[in-house]
């Protein structure tokens, strides 16, 4: 397999400059200082789930360019996000409430990566193999009778991939990528414009 | 030298003071302008090259109002000022409505959102007291064809004229949100009547009613900028995001004009 590349058009930004700027102010610090220092304890998921969840989102938001330590932790905030039982205030029809869905899941594609690899668990599985599980889920046909009890599609795309992405670009290592500076208050925006860049925001290269 | 003195300056020293003055006040809006737009466009430098250049020489002539050299720099300097105003309302107007997406159609969205309609024609008015003071210093008593003091109350007039219209248009924008925002409209409106009145039919009661108001007009000008400024502190985030609240907000100095063309015809009711 090609050697992974990432390469970011912000080279030279680093959001947490924005620390004591006017970026930013102590209510922003508080969000952050937690995302990066207080990251908590997995106590919702079992290993065997959270194992399979951390190898699902290696395929789905792949930080190749990060060692072990320097990644964006993304397994233990949707736990928490379980545990607290914290819901999006919506939920599509053909889902059960979150706690049981993300069970289901985690459970429906260990039962498809059996069913599809002769019986390998997913985390096992190397990533071309991963990402045939997930390209069935995806399409909503995967095998197992655990999806007879779940949309798999709908799970997919609309509970697993957009937590796991919303969860990643919640951290400050994902805003240097995209040159976001943090959320837009104290300070907002005066080049409102299409092309427009505030003299305080990162720069594209 | 013409006029009487006051504080020891004579009349057309002080439009020369006054003139640099406004100058400076109206580069300081048209720089947060500018450089909010990023400076698109090589000419959004203009106005600084020639206002910077205005002060100078009106400033050198007020301290040295016999010098040859100081007149022709400032005579230099007001056409350069008023050459650069004239074409930077052209070019307010062309990119500011012409070219923006809905044109004409969307007039008074352009006029309200775009680059201020009539903000160059201030560094063309200053360059016109510029080109007065220099006549004025030099002996001359004859400006644009009008008698000298004819011809400075005239643009007089016309600075406050414009300047009640464009205040008029953003404080409409800004839904006169604040019964203050109606304050352009009330003696510096009425200044403009009474010095057309005056000039049209002098007498004792225009005098005094141009007096009175251009009295309030100073006024309005100082409070107004005054109020502009403390909203920087009470806008969201206050003076922390100061920067911000200073390109996002009303013009900081804009209101001081008022009170910059009031003073003007102050000095020169009393002192020409």
């Amino acid at each position: 397999m090609e050697k992974p590349e990432f390469r970011t058009r912000h080279t030279r930004f680093n959001v947490l400059d924005k620390w004591s700027s006017p970026d930013w102010d102590e209510q922003t610090r508080r969000a952050v200082r937690r995302r990066l220092e207080e990251v908590p304890a997995v106590r919702f998921f079992n290993d065997e789930e959270a194992r399979t969840l951390s190898a699902v989102v290696e395929r789905l938001v792949p930080q190749p360019d990060r060692g072990e330590e320097g990644r964006v932790p993304i397994v233990p905030w949707i736990d928490e996000k379980l545990y607290e039982d914290r819901r999006d205030g919506y939920r599509y029809e053909e889902l059960p409430p979150q706690r049981e869905a993300w069970r289901l899941g985690l459970a429906g594609i260990e039962e498809s990566a059996r069913a599809l690899f002769d019986g390998k668990t997913f985390s096992d599985l190397d990533p071309l193999s991963q990402d045939v599980v997930l390209g069935h889920i995806e399409r909503g046909s995967p095998p197992g009778e655990t999806w007879e009890r779940l949309s798999a599609a709908r799970f997919f795309k609309d509970v697993l991939l957009i937590t796991v992405v919303k969860t990643y670009y919640a951290h400050p290592l994902a805003w240097n990528e995209i040159g976001y500076s943090g959320p837009s208050s104290p300070r907002g925006h005066v080049r409102k414009w299409e092309g427009g860049v505030d003299p305080w925001e990162a720069e594209e290269k | 030298m013409n006029g009487t003195p006051f504080i020891g300056l004579y009349p057309f020293q002080w439009t020369g003071l006054l003139t640099a003055t406004m100058t400076l006040v109206l580069l300081g809006d048209a720089f947060a302008g500018h450089y909010r737009s990023g400076f698109v466009s090589r000419a959004q430098y203009a106005p600084f090259v020639a206002g910077g250049l205005l002060i100078v020489a009106a400033l050198m002539a007020s301290v040295a109002p016999g010098a040859a050299w100081a007149s022709t720099a400032l005579r230099a300097a007001g056409w350069l000022a008023v050459a650069t105003g004239v074409v930077g309302f052209a070019f307010h107007h062309y990119y500011g409505i012409a070219r923006k997406p809905g044109g004409y159609k969307w007039l008074l969205h352009q006029l309200m959102y775009g680059a201020p309609q009539l903000a160059p024609l201030a560094l063309a008015l200053a360059g016109a007291f510029g080109l007065a003071t220099a006549r004025g210093l030099a002996g001359g008593t004859q400006f644009v064809g009008m008698e000298m003091r004819t011809a400075l109350l005239s643009l007089v007039a016309v600075g406050i004229a414009g300047a009640v219209l464009q205040s008029a248009v953003l404080h409409y924008r800004g839904a006169f949100n604040n019964a203050a925002m109606y304050a352009p409209l009330t003696a510096p409106a009425l200044a403009v009547v009474a010095l057309v009145w005056a000039a049209l039919a002098p007498g004792r009661l225009a005098l005094a009613s141009v007096l009175i108001l251009l009295w309030a007009t100073l006024l309005v000008g100082f409070v107004g900028m005054g109020m502009h400024l403390r909203g920087f502190g009470r806008q969201m985030g206050g003076l922390y995001v100061a920067l911000f609240n200073w390109l996002e907000g009303p013009p900081a100095f804009a209101p001081a004009l008022f009170a910059g063309f009031a003073a003007v015809g102050l000095s020169v009711v009393y002192l020409l």
